[in-house]
């Protein structure tokens, strides 16, 4: 070969070490791009399974209301699974020991990539999903021949179903960022044990303070104090942690398993 | 400029790898890291690139702490490792969601690597031979102009005509500012490349020559025959001689041979350097 | 590049050079590629052929324009001849006589080989 390569003697440009929006957005593009075939797989066998269902069903119980919940219920709990499925997969370059050093080398700051995942995982996903199950929904709705229940059937749950989505993907976006490879089922499974530790924790704490003495918990013969300390705990402390400290906590953790990575 | 200082680090379970490890790289060469297998080449490059982190001591690359993995470090730095995947997607997009994150990025110089390489644009870069992937990682890697690469093992895989392209094209790449390290087990494809040898031995570095001070230093001799003992410092049966390194007392250069040497450093390291350090 | 067992490398490429000296490749005045385009030729480091520009420079061989480049002396034959001639003495001569001596050949063999098998002039 004889082509020179001249000296580059000029200083790179000094980046902003922290966050900058224009490399988030090629770090969003960038991954994005870098799995889009198996994106559109997912997408389109997704999409295909839940029309075949929905077709089905909405064309042998024509004129039947339920049926169309029935179908968008089945849409919700789609969209979540996979949508859980979809954040475990996230950092998937990073869990793989072949590619790991290319998306930890990448010039991107840990601050980036984890917003950048987090957006592709939680806002991106519920408006692409939300797009699918308007269309599915729709479709059922005029296969069904009840054109006017599909406006109704985005109601109250609908909502719910996308704030609890936002809340609890924050979990398997941690199981994302800290297993390597499998992280879907061993997030499952972490949930699993915590939630078995927990219970082992609870029943063992009333076993303690209750069963011990011989009090039965019933709401009537309960000490108001403690009925009101577990009023207030069950309808203020735990909604709040669940609604505003969950996500949020689950993601401040993640940022530090970034920070802690290595191949 | 790259300096690890009192680098400390141990796999979980593990014995030690490195112990006290001290190691300072200047711009303007190419290093060859030279070490038996299991000597913890990999990992010390995977320090510098700040994807381990050592238990103590540091790791400092252009001044930045190599594992907080600043963008500014990390697009001065391009990794080839000797096992890696490359993703789905042909050439041309490939780069261009890639090369955005190096300011430094020259498209034109991309395309005259790629020509030179005979890459195809438009195949998947997944089904691309082996030999093809690493061209391909190579050309990527030097049109970022990180000035630190690390190429681990590059020449495994090439075939004759690409490890001699491989040669030129590193030859032409390099610049007063540009650092590049090498680790290699075939020494012999490399040879003449590297211009500065580091050995690796039992968690610390044992020896790190430029290779013009080594052929002051030393000679390479094929027949020891009437060399006085005195003057060797290693020698070792060759093809039914006795070949070895010599002191070098008359001033002639001779050719540095990487495999004597390395052989030589590995059973006495300590000879070795008595005599440079004289 | 086949590079031979024995010689640093940097001296192997400075006795290319003298070869494109000797057999008039190049001529005084002539600019000679680059170290960097010397590099990629020979596959070898920058670093490796910077020590051989700067040797033949010491020797007077060639000379450098500040940002021009390398230029072969007008001299630069006069001295490649004398540096290969006294490289020959000091290096193969030797070699060569002892060769003769373990042989028993003596100068006047010699002569009469080459007078019966004139060499080519290449």
């Amino acid at each position: 070969m004889n082509t020179t390569i001249p000296l580059t003697l000029v200083q790179s440009k000094t980046m902003n070490p922290v966050f900058d929006l224009g490399r988030l957005g090629y770090f969003i593009k960038r991954q994005l791009n870098l799995n889009l075939n198996s994106l559109w797989i997912a997408i389109v066998s997704n999409f295909g399974t839940m029309l075949v269902i929905s077709a089905l069903f909405a064309y042998f119980n024509r004129q039947d209301e339920e049926v169309l919940y029935g179908l968008r219920n089945m849409y919700l709990v789609a969209f979540s699974l996979s949508g859980y499925v979809f954040t475990s997969m996230v950092f998937k370059e990073m869990n793989s020991s072949k590619t790991s050093y290319a998306f930890l080398t990448l010039p991107v700051s840990k601050l980036e990539k984890l917003v950048g995942a987090w957006l592709v995982s939680a806002p991106v996903f519920v408006v692409l999903y939300g797009l699918m199950i308007l269309l599915l929904a729709f479709f059922s709705s005029m296969l069904a021949q009840q054109p006017e229940v599909f406006p109704s059937l985005f109601d109250h749950n609908v909502w719910v179903c996308v704030k609890v989505y936002l809340v609890t993907q924050s979990i398997f976006f941690l199981g994302a960022c800290t297993f390597n490879g499998n992280n879907f089922l061993k997030t499952l499974l972490a949930l699993l044990v915590f939630a078995f530790i927990i219970g082992l924790y609870s029943t063992m704490l009333g076993y303690l303070l209750f069963n011990s003495e011989g009090q039965v918990v019933n709401e009537q013969t309960m000490n108001p104090v403690l009925k009101d300390n577990f009023t207030f705990i069950f309808t203020k402390i735990i909604p709040f942690i669940f609604w505003y400290l969950l996500a949020p906590f689950m993601l401040v953790v993640s940022y530090f398993k970034l920070q802690e990575r290595q191949v | 400029m790259i300096a690890l200082k009192d680098v400390q680090f141990r796999y979980k379970k593990q014995r030690p790898l490195f112990e006290n490890l001290n190691l300072t790289l200047q711009p303007g060469f190419i290093y060859g890291l030279l070490g038996k297998n299991g000597a913890g080449k990999s990992s010390l490059l995977k320090h510098m690139a700040g994807l381990l982190y050592p238990n103590s001591g540091e790791c400092r690359v252009f001044g930045y702490n190599a594992q907080d993995r600043d963008p500014n470090m990390l697009q001065d730095i391009y990794v080839i490792p000797e096992e890696f995947e490359l993703p789905g997607i042909n050439i041309s997009s490939y780069v261009s969601n890639n090369a955005v994150f190096y300011t430094r990025f020259d498209y034109a110089q991309m395309d005259a690597y790629l020509t030179e390489f005979e890459l195809p644009r438009t195949v998947k870069l997944s089904n691309l031979s082996y030999g093809q992937k690493k061209k391909f990682l190579i050309a990527f890697g030097l049109s970022t102009n990180a000035r630190l690469l690390i190429l681990d093992e590059p020449t495994n895989g090439l075939d004759i005509p690409s490890k001699s392209q491989f040669r030129k094209i590193m030859a032409s790449a390099l610049d007063e500012e540009k650092l590049i390290i090498i680790s290699t087990h075939q020494v012999r494809d490399l040879e003449n490349l590297i211009d500065n040898i580091v050995v690796l031995e039992q968690g610390s570095i044992i020896f790190n020559q430029n290779v013009a001070a080594i052929s002051e230093r030393v000679t390479f001799e094929y027949n020891l025959n009437g060399v006085p003992d005195d003057e060797v410092l290693y020698s070792e049966e060759l093809h039914g001689r006795r070949a070895g390194i010599v002191k070098n007392l008359s001033g002639m250069e001779t050719r540095v041979d990487l495999e004597l040497l390395f052989n030589g450093i590995v059973k006495d390291a300590a000879t070795i350097n008595r005599h440079f350090a004289n | 590049m086949e590079f031979r067992d024995t010689q640093a490398i940097y001296l192997q490429i400075a006795d290319r050079f003298f070869e494109n000296i000797l057999q008039k490749k190049w001529i005084s005045g002539d600019k000679i590629p680059s170290i960097r385009d010397m590099a990629v030729e020979f596959e070898v480091n920058p670093n490796t052929t910077m020590r051989t520009f700067n040797f033949l420079q010491d020797k007077g061989v060639i000379y450098n324009k500040r940002g021009i480049g390398y230029f072969l002396a007008d001299d630069g034959l006069e001295k490649t001849i004398a540096l290969k001639k006294e490289q020959f003495l000091q290096e193969e001569l030797p070699g060569f006589v002892k060769t003769m001596q373990l042989l028993g050949l003596t100068l006047d063999d010699l002569k009469a080989y080459v007078q019966r098998n004139p060499l080519s002039d290449n």
